[in-house]
C-alpha cells in the first residue's frame, strides 16, 4: 500500500517535474535561439547618422550605438516604435518605447525584458557605408551622414558631428598661450583643410574648434573648409590653388597673408602650433 | 736610386693600406646593410616592387639574387679580396643604390614623392629621409669604393684566394638561408622600430626636422596615459578577422586596459568592417608610411603604458590572466 503511494506520488513528482521543465525550456528558447540568453541592452551613446525611409532623411531621427552589444538605436517621431539593429547577430527589430530610458547624460539604456518584434535581417548598401532593410514594406536606410563640404564655421562642425563634439570637450588648450593668441593687435586668419571621412581629422580638428571657442572675440578668426574623398579631393579648385596634398592641414594668415601652416604633429597642441608660426613671422 | 725606390715602397704601402681600410669599411656597411634586408626579407620584397624592380614580377627572386650579391661582395671585401672581379661588381652594386637613392631623392624635391616613402638601402630598420639616404649612401659607399680600387692587387697577382672565396660562399649561402627563414624567427624587436621601452611618440612618419613628421601619439593621444593594447593589422586578415571576438572579449575583460586597432586602410574599408563586424574595440587609421617599420608580420600588437611600449606580441594580444597583473 504504502509502496503504491509512494509511486503515485513518485510518477505525479516525475510528471510535474518533466512539465516544469518544458515549460522553462520553452520559455528560454527564444533566448537560446539567439545564442544564449540576451546581454543586456545598456550604454547607447548618441551618434551622427542619417536614417533614410523610402529615400527621404527622417530629420528627427536620433541614432545612438552601444559598442558593447554591437548594436544601433533609431529613434523618430515618425517611426510606430523605435528600431533596433544588432549587427552582430544580423537582425533588425523594433522595440517598445516604454522600455526606452533616456539618461540625463544624453545616453540611452534599454530597461530589462523589452519586447522585441523582429523585422528581418539587414543588408549593407552597395556602397559599404551602411545598412539598409525593410520596415512594413518601406526601404529604411541608416548610413553615415554625408560629408561636409566647402566653408564651414564652428557651429556649422558643432552641428554635423557630436564626435566633434564630444572631441572638442575633451581637449584642454595651454591657457599661457590662449592668452598670447588673444592679446594678437593683427588679423590673424587660420583657415583649417579637413575631411569629414579622414579618420585623423576627427581626432584632430576637434582640438582646434575647442582652441576656436576659446579665442572667441579676439583677432584670430579660425575657418574651415571641408574636402572631398577621393579623386574628388585634387579635383578642389580651392585646395590645388593653395597647394593642399594633405588633411587637416592648417594655413595661417596675417594681415591677409599666408605665413605658415599647421601639419603633423603640430596639431597635437594647435593653439601651440598657431603661435610658433605667428612668432616666426613677427619676430 | 735607393731612397727613390724605398719612397715608393712607403707610398704603395700606404696606398695599400687606405684601400684595405676602405675596402673593409664599405664591406662592413654592405653586410650591416644586407642584415637590415635578411632581418625583414617581406618588407625588402615590397621595395622592390615599390622601386619598379619586380622585373617580370619576379620580385622574391630578384630581392634574393640583391641580398647575395650584397653579402658575397661585403664579405670579399671585409676578407680583403679586392680582385677587380669583386671590386667591378662591387662598383655596380654601389652606383645602382645610388641610382636607387638618387632618384627617390630627386622625385621627393620634385614634389613627386612624399618623404616617407623613401627608405634608402638599409631597409626599414633605420629612418632616413630621400635627402639623408642619397648623401649618406654617397658617403658611407661611394667614397669608399673609389679608394677601395687605391692600392689594389695588380691583376694576375698572387694565387687565387680559394679559402677565403669559399668561406664567402658559405657566408653567402648562410645569410640567404637565414633571409629566407627569418620571417619565422622571433625577431620582430630586433627588425622592427617597434620595441620595449620604446616611447609612443617616438613611433613617427617623416624625419625630425619636417613640418610634416607624424608620431603615433598625435594621432591617439589616449595612448600617452594609463594602459592599452594595440593591435597593428589590415583589416581584411584573416588572423585578424579570426580574433574579433577575442578582441571583443577582451574590452570587457575586467582590466581598466584599452583595446585599439591601428590600420592603413582607406576611411571605407574601416566604415564597412564596423557594419560588417560592429567591434567593442576602436579601429584608426594611421598613415602606412608610419605602420609599416613597425611590423614585419601582420597582425603585430604591442602593450603600451603610459606613452611607453612594454610588450610586444606576433599576432593578437593574449587575455589578462588577472585584470591587475601583467599580461
Amino acid at each position: 500500500m504504502n509502496e503504491q503511494i509512494w509511486r503515485i506520488n513518485f510518477d505525479k513528482g516525475l510528471r510535474l517535474a518533466m512539465l516544469s521543465l518544458a515549460l522553462a525550456g520553452l520559455l528560454a528558447a527564444p533566448a537560446w535561439s539567439q545564442g544564449g540568453p540576451a546581454k543586456a541592452l545598456t550604454d547607447f551613446q548618441p551618434v551622427t547618422y542619417r536614417f533614410e525611409v523610402a529615400g527621404r532623411p527622417l530629420a528627427d531621427a536620433e541614432v545612438y550605438q552601444s559598442r558593447s552589444t554591437g548594436s544601433m538605436l533609431i529613434l523618430a517621431g515618425e517611426l510606430e516604435a523605435p528600431v533596433l539593429i544588432r549587427l552582430r547577430e544580423g537582425r533588425v527589430e523594433t522595440v517598445n518605447l516604454m522600455k526606452v530610458d533616456k539618461k540625463p547624460d544624453g545616453s540611452v539604456t534599454l530597461l530589462p525584458d523589452p519586447t522585441l518584434a523582429s523585422l528581418g535581417s539587414y543588408r549593407l548598401t552597395s556602397d559599404r557605408t551602411g545598412v539598409g532593410f525593410d520596415l512594413n514594406g518601406q526601404e529604411a536606410v541608416l548610413r553615415e551622414k554625408p560629408h561636409l563640404l566647402g566653408n564651414q564655421k564652428l557651429e556649422s562642425m558643432q552641428a554635423y558631428s557630436l564626435e566633434y563634439v564630444r572631441g572638442a570637450a575633451a581637449y584642454t588648450p595651454s591657457i599661457p598661450v590662449l592668452a598670447k593668441l588673444r592679446s594678437q593687435t593683427e588679423d590673424v586668419q587660420v583657415l583649417v583643410f579637413f575631411g569629414s571621412w579622414c579618420s585623423a581629422c576627427k581626432q584632430m580638428v576637434p582640438r582646434i574648434m575647442k582652441v576656436d571657442e576659446q579665442l572667441d572675440g579676439s583677432k584670430v578668426q579660425i575657418d574651415y573648409y571641408g574636402l572631398p574623398q577621393g579623386r574628388a579631393f585634387s579635383a578642389d579648385t580651392k585646395a590645388s590653388a593653395m597647394g593642399i596634398k594633405s588633411v587637416p592641414t592648417g594655413v595661417v594668415f596675417l594681415n591677409g597673408r599666408e605665413i605658415g601652416r599647421i601639419n603633423g604633429n603640430g596639431w597635437k597642441i594647435p593653439e601651440l602650433a598657431i603661435n610658433n608660426v605667428l612668432v616666426k613671422a613677427q619676430g | 736610386m735607393a731612397t727613390d725606390s724605398a719612397s715608393k715602397v712607403r707610398r704603395w704601402r700606404r696606398q695599400r693600406l687606405v684601400g684595405t681600410c676602405a675596402a673593409v669599411f664599405l664591406g662592413l656597411v654592405l653586410l650591416l646593410a644586407a642584415w637590415g634586408k635578411a632581418l625583414n626579407p617581406v618588407a625588402f620584397v615590397e621595395q622592390i616592387r615599390f622601386e619598379g624592380l619586380d622585373f617580370f614580377g619576379l620580385a622574391a627572386p630578384i630581392a634574393f639574387l640583391a641580398l647575395a650579391l650584397e653579402i658575397a661582395i661585403g664579405m670579399a671585401l671585409l676578407l680583403g679580396i679586392r680582385r677587380l672581379w669583386v671590386l667591378i661588381p662591387a662598383a655596380l652594386l654601389v652606383a645602382f643604390f645610388l641610382f636607387l637613392t638618387g632618384r627617390t631623392y630627386w622625385r621627393f624635391s620634385q614634389g613627386l614623392l612624399a618623404e616617407t616613402d623613401a627608405c634608402g638601402c638599409f631597409g626599414n630598420l633605420f629612418v632616413r629621409t630621400p635627402a639623408q639616404a642619397f648623401w649618406q649612401d654617397l658617403g658611407l659607399l661611394g667614397l669608399p669604393m673609389v679608394l677601395a680600387f687605391v692600392g689594389r692587387p695588380k691583376p694576375g697577382g698572387g694565387p687565387f684566394p680559394v679559402v677565403r672565396t669559399t668561406l664567402v660562399g658559405l657566408v653567402t649561402v648562410a645569410g640567404l638561408l637565414f633571409a629566407w627563414k627569418a620571417p619565422e624567427l622571433p625577431l620582430d624587436d630586433l627588425a622592427t622600430r617597434l620595441k620595449p621601452g620604446v616611447e609612443v611618440g617616438e613611433l613617427c612618419a617623416g624625419s625630425k626636422a619636417s613640418d610634416s613628421r607624424i608620431c603615433l601619439d598625435a594621432l591617439l593621444t589616449e595612448l600617452e596615459t594609463g594602459r592599452h593594447r594595440v593591435v597593428i593589422s589590415n583589416l581584411d586578415e584573416p588572423v585578424f578577422l579570426d580574433g574579433v571576438e577575442h578582441l571583443n572579449e577582451l574590452v570587457y575583460d575586467g582590466s581598466d586596459a584599452g583595446v585599439w586597432v591601428l590600420s592603413g586602410a582607406p576611411p571605407e574599408e574601416v566604415t564597412a568592417f564596423g557594419w560588417t563586424w560592429a567591434p567593442t574595440f576602436e579601429v584608426r587609421e594611421v598613415p602606412v608610411a608610419l605602420l609599416r617599420p613597425l611590423f614585419r608580420r601582420l597582425p603585430r600588437s604591442f602593450v603600451i603604458e603610459d606613452g611607453r611600449v612594454t610588450h610586444t606580441f606576433d599576432g593578437l594580444p593574449p587575455a589578462v590572466a588577472n585584470p591587475a597583473g601583467d599580461v
